[in-house]
């Protein structure tokens, strides 16, 4: 490699100053050798420009020149990722039109004709210079993977991805570069997945769902219309993928207590703690694993051998592409042997979030091994589940009966039912949160925490207040939180100005409370806590204050109440959908004389069905039946 | 309002306008600072530092000095040093030649480089660390100051329990052997890992046992070790706490140079084994019985930490008492001391 390197450099070196005074201008085969050699080195430099030129000045003289296409080809591409539109603007105006008008009929005109054509997006005459080199004897493998990503691109746009998949699926039984199919695979798995959940808008964005105008057109229809809107092909790929194990997972020794392996994915270990602390008090031994050092070593593998996948592959890959089990399980083995270790001592994995790890253990996590997830929230409107094989997920838990909803209206394959899911509140020890005491103000103070978004919708949490003071002036508003960034998109923008428009004349009843890290000392001045959000998972700063007493306000999440939210989260309060009947009930719950009462009751009642107390057995015992079944195969299928 | 009375300090490293906790030359300066903030109103780039190391508005260019100090200390920044009025101190590390001969006292970390730089190699001429560092025949003839290394306050806080679990579960709940820092083909204590290797094969499935890296990771790390990658500083104390050992450098600058990591272990009681050398002895004491001098005597520490004896809270009891020796306010008074005695401050008046 050093070698050819070295040689390259040194032709490169002594044509170079020959090329720039003129000379060179035989189209002969070694020109052109040396003349791609130089316009590789503009590249490098950033000069695409230079480099068509180099390209362009032999290839105008004869249009059949072999590989002229080729490198004109990877010119535009190296000019578009460095945002250089005047390379394609330039074949566009004056290379394509010079090979449409030619008269030339021999193979390597075509050739170079499809590149062209195809980066001007000429899809006819694309069509035509392959209709051509199909009756010829010409190796276009090349020439045809080239189009076919470039058409994979603009797929993002159109949506029309099956045609490409057919086409890769053409490639599966034939002697191509099978590492560049199966990322391939991958790339457009992802891509045709994030324009289905698009649900017909258009944005750009990592998750769609998530962004505000998709999010509001999300319903159970549309989110059961995600699956069938997908290529047929990557339907069916994906259907294969569903694999339930082949037989049920070993008994545990009988002689050592459960093991249990909780992987979770970019050091977010959040939720985790206390639920750790359920399962080693009931006999359980808990082991972690951080899954990035996964991402790690078997990205560090492909490096050294292209052969084997990336991490993005063996996620997103998908039928035949995909590595099997037994094949992924044994290359985790080479690459990170103790994490191999780790699995191989557990029972079960635990894994937290439905993200990247979920994926990964459900496609390879060995069949004699339980594997349960955890989903939080924002999970459910992600890619990942549709990835996910459900038939090997023996037991799903969800943090809220809605989230759940989300997740089996997107992600409804026959595997994973609601009887293989349950519901259980994060794991919370509110016991350690005392009644707060209050300040004089507190009975006519609103609070509302982490406000500074459009999801969290603090104008909601005005149109209350504006209630409030028109009947006492006492009425205050406290949001406390990080305030809204320096650069906002535009969507955001918009709704802080709307929001800053809304507060210019009640300003004086609200007070912006910095972050803090003393929420109790905070909640002492308040004496209701707002939910005004779109959407929530489980809204863990109102448990926590219902856990001290405060009294909850809650909206009727409007983008969640398809589902069943609030209600389901907190059955034992109401919920609003105006802010006109959240200030009525605010104000009938001031002039009640049983405040001190009515906070210790709300107090009860929040320990009764939200703490570690409760949660905490259904969370351990959960685990220990889901594993049971899966032993003596009683999974639900 | 400042004491009238304390002296007032100017410090300065290199060119940079203010400094923070990101890399382990600046973390080394604070803890530096922190223990002269305990006598001393120090100022950083003629700006007050606060007893946390932050400022009240951060220096965004260089600033000449405003007023006059007691003293001034600047580190590898020469055009500064030599506009400085007297007293000024420099660190002996790195070496350079204009600002040697201009200071009126060079410091260093330990006495086992003070102890080489008063016989100016004299006392181990072919040690590698000299050579690294030093011009061959180097010379001074300024007094050497030592100041010893701080234990940072952060680390003798009490520890979150969120912070404690999180350091447990990035560790995967194994025992881990700890090297943090700078990790390169040189630092990495080769001894050590040997050991560890072979505690494992005595330990089979019984007791998980993996070596952990964190830090500036310059070198491929063995496929059955951690790489923890860059941890935050605050997130230290717990992840060192977390670990059944953390291990020595075991190269030549550990002959000569503190070690502020080895300090970091002993402040949150996590045991430490390391090389015997005349540092180690300084820092952790000669009886320590986390030293070694061979192979066998590696393994069989490292073993004995592994096999559930009271080995590891006898070495651990044994640093939290020693830590009283390191802690900013007892080093703040020792380097207070040595600063007098070398006639870098005013000796006090007594009361």
């Amino acid at each position: 490699m050093q070698l050819r390197r070295t040689f390259l450099s040194v032709v490169r070196k002594t044509v170079s100053p020959l090329i720039s005074a003129g000379l060179l201008k035989r189209p002969t085969p070694l020109n052109l050798r040396f003349r791609i050699v130089q316009s590789n080195h503009l590249i490098r430099q950033n000069d695409c420009t230079a480099a068509l030129d180099v390209i362009w000045e032999l290839g105008q003289n004869n249009l059949g020149y072999p590989g002229v296409g080729a490198q004109l080809h990877k010119i535009a591409l190296y000019a578009n990722k460095q945002k250089n539109t005047d390379v394609l603007a330039r074949i566009s105006q004056t290379i394509l039109p010079a090979f449409k008008s030619s008269a030339l009929t021999s193979v390597p005109f075509h050739v170079n004709k499809a590149y062209v054509s195809f980066l001007c997006e000429d899809w006819d005459e694309v069509q035509n210079a392959l209709h051509v080199l199909q009756n010829s004897d010409a190796n276009i493998d090349n020439l045809l993977w080239d189009i076919h990503v470039k058409r994979g691109q603009l797929c993002e746009t159109t949506g029309e991805f099956e045609q490409e998949f057919q086409y890769l699926s053409t490639l599966l039984d034939g002697p191509f570069d099978m590492p560049k199919v199966r990322t391939q695979v991958a790339k457009m798995g992802l891509s045709s997945v994030r324009y289905a959940q698009k649900l017909g808008l258009e944005v750009t964005a990592h998750s769609p769902l998530l962004t505000p105008t998709v999010l509001e057109q999300v319903s159970p229809e549309t989110l059961r219309s995600i699956a069938p809107s997908l290529p047929k092909t990557l339907h069916d790929w994906s259907a294969m993928d569903q694999t339930p194990r082949a037989t049920p997972s070993n008994a545990s020794a009988a002689d050592r207590p459960l093991r249990i392996l909780i992987a979770s994915n970019a050091g977010n270990w959040n939720f985790l703690r206390e639920a750790t602390e359920v399962l080693e008090e009931a006999g359980i031994e808990v082991r972690f694993l951080p899954f990035d050092h996964l991402k790690r070593a078997i990205d560090q593998t492909n490096k050294t051998d292209r052969t084997h996948p990336t991490m993005f592959d063996m996620l997103y890959t998908t039928g035949p592409c995909k590595p099997s089990q037994q094949d992924g399980f044994a290359l985790l083995a080479d690459a990170c042997p103790w994490a191999h270790d780790l699995i191989t001592w557990c029972d079960v994995v635990f894994v937290e979030w439905w993200n990247a790890p979920a994926v990964w253990f459900s496609r390879y996590l060995p069949e004699d091994t339980s594997l349960i997830v955890r989903c939080h929230s924002y999970e459910a409107f992600s890619v990942n589940p549709y990835f996910t094989n459900m038939a090997r997920v023996d037991g799903a838990i969800f943090i809220a009966d809605h989230i759940r909803e989300v997740f089996l209206n997107s992600f409804s394959l026959p595997a994973l039912t609601v009887e293989n899911t349950t519901v259980i509140q994060n794991i919370r020890d509110l016991k350690q949160l005392s009644l707060d005491p209050k300040t004089d103000d507190a009975r006519f103070t609103l609070g509302l925490m982490q406000y500074s978004n459009w999801n969290k919708d603090p104008i909601f949490a005005l149109d209350i207040l504006e209630q409030l003071v028109a009947q006492n002036p006492r009425w205050t508003l406290r949001l406390v939180g990080t305030p809204w960034a320096d650069e906002l998109s535009d969507f955001e923008a918009a709704y802080h100005d709307a929001f800053l428009a809304k507060l210019a004349p009640l300003e004086q009843h609200v007070i912006f409370d910095p972050f803090t890290r003393d929420v109790a000392g905070w909640r002492e001045k308040i004496g209701y806590i707002l939910s005004t959000s779109r959407r929530e998972g489980s809204h863990e700063s109102v448990v926590e204050a219902m856990a001290s007493g405060v009294i909850p306000v809650l909206r009727r999440w409007p983008l969640m109440a398809q589902f069943g939210a609030p209600e389901s989260m907190f059955p034992d309060f109401p919920a609003f959908d105006t802010a006109e009947d959240a200030a009525a009930y605010i104000l009938a719950k001031s002039q009640q004389k049983e405040d001190a009462a009515d906070r210790a009751n709300i107090r009860a009642q929040t320990l009764a069905r939200y703490d570690i107390s409760t949660s905490g057995i259904d969370f351990v015992t959960y685990i220990r039946d889901t594993h049971s079944k899966v032993q003596i195969g009683q999974r639900h299928e | 309002m400042s004491d009238p009375m304390r002296p007032r300090i100017f410090v300065q490293f290199l060119d940079k306008p203010f400094i923070e906790p990101t890399r382990g030359d600046m973390i080394n300066e604070l803890r530096f600072y922190k223990a002269l903030m305990t006598f001393a109103d120090v100022y950083y780039n003629d700006h007050l530092l606060h007893p946390d190391g932050t400022f009240e508005i951060r220096p965004d260019k260089l600033y000449a000095p405003s007023r006059d100090y007691d003293l001034y200390y600047v580190r590898a920044n020469a055009e500064l040093f030599k506009s400085l009025p007297h007293p000024k101190v420099t660190m002996a590390l790195p070496y350079n030649e204009e600002m040697f001969a201009i200071a009126d006292a060079l410091i260093v970390t330990t006495q086992a480089w003070k102890d080489l730089l008063g016989s100016n190699g004299a006392s181990d001429p072919d040690h590698a660390f000299l050579q690294k560092w030093y011009p061959k025949g180097f010379k001074t003839s300024s007094k050497i100051v030592n100041i010893r290394q701080s234990i940072d306050a952060l680390f003798l806080k009490e520890i979150s329990p969120q912070d404690r679990f999180e350091a447990r579960a990035m560790t995967t709940g194994a025992g881990v052997f700890g090297f943090f820092g700078r990790v390169t083909d040189e630092t990495i204590p080769q001894t050590l890992m040997r050991a560890i290797q072979t505690a494992k094969s005595r330990a089979k499935d019984t007791s998980p046992l993996l070596s952990a890296f964190a830090g500036n990771i310059r070198i491929a790390l063995p496929k059955d070790s951690l790489n923890l990658g860059t941890v935050p500083y605050e997130k230290m104390p717990a992840l060192l706490s977390g670990c059944l050992a953390t291990l020595g450098q075991e190269c030549a600058d550990s002959s000569y140079l503190g070690s502020g990591k080895i300090l970091d272990s002993m402040a949150v009681g996590t045991p430490i084994v390391s090389r015997r050398n005349l540092v180690r002895e300084e820092q952790l004491g000669a009886d320590y019985p986390g030293l070694f001098d061979t192979q066998e005597e590696a393994n069989e520490i490292i073993w004995k930490l592994c096999d559930g004896s009271d080995f590891s809270t006898e070495l651990s009891n044994y640093l939290l008492e020693r830590r009283n020796m390191f802690t900013p306010t007892s080093n703040g008074a020792f380097i207070r001391q040595a600063l007098e005695q070398a006639h870098m401050l005013p000796a006090r008046q007594p009361s």
